[in-house]
């Protein structure tokens, strides 16, 4: 590939929208369209400079609905496409969000989150966009997205990204935060991975599978397949079918197979400590870096404390919080929004799970989560 | 639509969805006949369209790649599918309420940006799908749902709207005159960068009903009488000019 | 993230500034510097929605293994180049710390047991270069000299690989200044 460096294991100083962007083009994403917006801009100008020298596509479109929408027809061309935002942005793309879900367009968006609601704290951190990446769209869908929690996950969860979402066909989202985004940390550009690609010639209807995966052949514009390609119900063919209450109801269903039945291949999650753990933090993102602290002091004052740390949002991880809940008398969730994934364990874990908000635009620090255990502990 | 042009036609179709009456049955007939006359193979052609009647004119009909969007962004949506493949002959078709309201902002800015499109706008004044209601290409008075006492506002004069923005190419002719539509389109499509082609596509069953005009053959007349040569218009007032369509081609 | 839990040595540093003062960049170098002398590293930066003017804060953590949590929560060593974030941070120091501040301008407050040393980094840059740009590097160079946090040697090595010349020769004449002016520093009497 022209101008592709070779990938390498050597750990240089990066800041963490620039390792996406990186990870990005070693996944071979070749088009990017996007809307400048703290704090993920560096991604897209990093992209402009990387594509223009890939033999890639790169625009700049008039607003973010246009960005995501030039993203989706890219990747019907048969180009892993990706776009990066930040919360007003991410806002905007919800409609084409679903568009790019109900047709089965692999894509990748990276959203570094801040401060929100509104135009909040532009340059400041938040997680307050984890359930609109779950329910941002009308109607019921099963996105994949993805957490990361260092320079090295950006780079390493966008490739990852990218191979979820061609092997699924499901847009797929990297949602990162302002301090992740703008961190800088050593990352090896490594190749130490397996590529995927859509299965583009395959036998089958585009929109309809008898595969026990569920996931049909994705045929590109220009093909001469003849592709329908269409936001309303469609049948295996891509025929419209706004009538029919069986086709609907099987579209859904198997949209929501793709990923429900595969959550052994998507969802990840790390362990600290909880061998013998009595109380847990459950944590992603920048919050897990907090808890993993935390949990360190805490160990050393005699606690017996571990971490949960989940890289998947979506689908989330049931299973591990389940059996987290059966191993530990309490969870304690950190995260920079008023309780939103604290929330979501309360309904999988039979512990009792205490929830640690901060909105103030600033990450938690591990001292809060100290003194925090000690007192449930008491 | 004759037997000739049945070959670029999606097989296992009965028919359009379109009213009796619509104009955009006839504007998917002259659609076809330009893409014919240049001879662009089928797996060649992709066809973007939006939300609304006229974004059902090439999806699913037409035998080629057909993008059936969401509303408005059918241009946006076809930028990137041109970009990511070039050697696609890309066209945009979509009704007015689509590309010219919520797309609008799409539509000035892929002329800006001269990306090679052909945007084909439907513009049957209103709103077809969702009941009648009024566009933003209504013309002044015109009743409609929402404006049962007569439409207020001015229409956006389409053409020279796009020309301002930097296409290449527009023109504006009625589908009561196929002949110019399909050489209309066949220029736009032939020319390089952003072109665009609207079509008066008049809509019996939402505008004709609630303007005394319900029957397809006086609609038609209307629309025809109303035709004005984009020379004969110069010498009129603007006002003037807003109550016909100024017919003919516009350049930059 | 890994699960070690050897008791290793860490140090947080936090510089505070005028945006446009190059704060950030002084932290980036410096992080730079440390992964230079084979350190982990965790660099990042606070500042508002103006590209110029009001507070910018750059943070580094440095490490011998990996870090937890990225962000400085009592740095070890505060710098400060404007009165603004000398009143926000220096009295947060904890005893036994050290505070290096530019006095063309800071001026000094009581610090119970905070080591305060004034640097003329502005004056010096001034007087040499004929501006205040380059004071950012002639602190990091008087940083090096004095805490060894960084390595004088790595600190020049990240420098030379700039590819401007004229950065190169300012800059390393920067450290130099900066190496003299720590010499001379003097602890704050106030
Ligand atoms: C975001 C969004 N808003 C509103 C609608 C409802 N809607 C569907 S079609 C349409 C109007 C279509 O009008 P036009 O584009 O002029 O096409 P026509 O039906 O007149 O041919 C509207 C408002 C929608 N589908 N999506
Ligand atoms: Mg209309």
């Amino acid at each position: 590939m022209p101008g592709l460096n070779e990938p390498s294991s050597r750990r240089v100083l990066m800041q963490g929208n620039i390792a996406a962007a990186e990870g990005a083009i070693r996944a071979g994403c070749r088009f990017f369209a996007g809307y400048p917006i703290t704090p993920s801009s560096e991604i897209m100008v990093q992209m402009a400079k990387l594509l223009g020298s890939n033999d890639g596509r790169f625009i700049q479109m008039e607003d973010e609905i246009a960005s995501i929408c030039a993203v989706i027809g890219a990747s019907g061309s048969g180009v892993k496409a990706m776009t990066a935002t930040s919360g007003p942005g991410f806002s905007l793309m919800q409609e084409a969000l679903g568009y790019g879900y109900f047709t089965e367009t692999p894509m990748v968006l990276v959203n570094v989150q801040r401060a929100g609601p509104g135009t909040g704290q532009a340059t400041h951190v938040g997680q307050g966009d984890v359930m609109q990446a779950r329910y941002g769209t009308h109607g019921d869908v099963f996105p994949i997205a993805l957490c990361p929690a260092s320079v090295q996950e950006m780079y390493d969860l966008t490739i990852r990204a990218f191979n979820l979402s061609e092997r699924f066909r499901v847009p797929t989202f990297v949602m990162a935060d302002e301090a992740v985004g703008h961190l800088r940390e050593p990352c090896a550009l490594h190749g130490g991975f397996e590529i995927e690609h859509r299965n583009r010639h395959g036998e089958g209807a585009p929109f309809g599978s008898d595969a026990p995966d569920g996931v049909p052949p994705m045929p590109a514009f220009g093909d001469g397949k003849k592709l329908m390609v269409t936001g309303s119900t469609h049948n295996p063919e891509g025929f419209r079918k706004v009538d029919d209450p069986e086709i609907h109801d099987a579209l859904v269903t198997r949209l929501m197979r793709k990923t429900e039945d595969h959550r052994g291949e998507i969802v990840e999650v790390e362990e600290f400590f909880l061998d013998d753990a009595e109380v847990a933090f459950f944590a992603y993102g920048i919050s897990a870096r907090t808890a993993l602290a935390a949990a360190r002091r805490l160990r050393k004052m005699g606690v017996r404390a571990g971490l949960l740390r989940t890289k998947t949002l979506w689908p989330f991880p049931e299973e591990a919080v389940a059996q987290l809940g059966r191993r530990v008398r309490a969870i304690v969730v950190p995260e920079l929004n008023k309780g939103m994934f604290a929330g979501v364990c309360r309904a999988h874990a039979a512990a009792e799970v205490h929830s640690v908000t901060q909105t103030n635009g600033k990450t938690i620090e591990p001292g809060r989560l100290v003194t925090f255990v000690q007192e449930v502990l008491k | 639509m004759t037997r000739a042009m049945e070959k670029y036609l999606r097989g296992g179709l009965g028919g359009t969805a379109f009213c009796p009456g619509c104009g955009h049955g006839i504007l998917l007939g002259a659609l076809l006949r330009a893409v014919d006359r240049i001879g662009i193979h089928q797996d060649d052609l992709l066809f973007v369209s939006g939300i609304g009647c006229a974004a059902w004119i090439p999806s699913p009909n037409i035998g080629a790649d057909t993008l059936h969007t969401l509303h408005g962004r059918a241009v946006a949506f076809a930028t990137g599918a041109k970009i990511a493949s070039p050697k696609m002959t890309t066209i945009v078709v979509s009704g007015d309420g689509d590309i010219s309201s919520i797309g609008g902002n799409h539509l000035i800015h892929a002329a800006r940006r001269d990306t090679d499109l052909t945007v084909i706008c439907a513009n049957n004044q209103i709103y077809g799908m969702t009941g009648g209601q009024t566009a933003c290409t209504t013309p002044v008075g015109a009743r409609t749902a929402t404006d049962p006492a007569g439409n207020p506002h001015r229409p956006f004069d389409l053409c020279q709207l796009v020309i301002g923005a930097g296409a290449r190419y527009a023109a504006r002719y009625p589908i009561t005159r196929p002949p110019m539509l399909v050489d209309a389109i066949e220029k736009a499509i032939r020319t390089p960068g952003f072109t665009f082609v609207e079509a008066i596509s008049p809509c019996p069953t939402q505008f004709g009903r609630r303007n005394d005009t319900p029957d397809v053959g006086d609609l038609y007349e209307k629309v025809e009488a109303l035709c004005i040569d984009r020379e004969n218009a110069e010498s009129m007032t603007f006002d003037e000019r807003l109550k016909h369509f100024v017919i003919g081609e516009f350049r930059p | 993230m890994s699960e070690q839990m050897t008791k290793s040595w860490r140090r947080q540093v936090r510089i505070g500034g005028e945006a446009g003062q190059g704060v950030i960049l002084a932290g980036v170098m410096l992080a730079e510097v440390a992964a230079e002398d084979g350190r982990e590293v965790a660099q990042s930066a606070r500042y508002g929605a103006a590209v110029r003017g009001g507070d910018a804060t750059a943070d580094v953590v440095m490490a011998d293994g990996p870090i937890d949590y990225p962000h400085v929560e009592e740095p070890d060593i505060l710098i400060t180049l404007s009165q603004p974030t000398y009143d926000q941070y220096a009295p947060k120091q904890k005893a036994g710390t050290v505070l290096l501040y530019d006095p063309f301008f800071v001026v000094p407050k009581k610090c119970e047991g905070v080591r305060q040393l004034a640097i003329p980094a502005t004056d010096a840059a001034i007087r040499e270069f004929g501006k205040g740009t380059g004071a950012n590097i002639v602190i990091l160079g008087a940083l090096a000299a004095l805490t060894g946090v960084v390595t004088t040697k790595s600190l020049q090595k990240v420098i030379g690989k700039n590819p401007k010349r004229r950065f190169r020769e300012n800059n390393l004449g920067a450290i130099d200044i900066g190496a003299h002016l720590a010499g001379q520093a003097k602890e704050a009497t106030s």
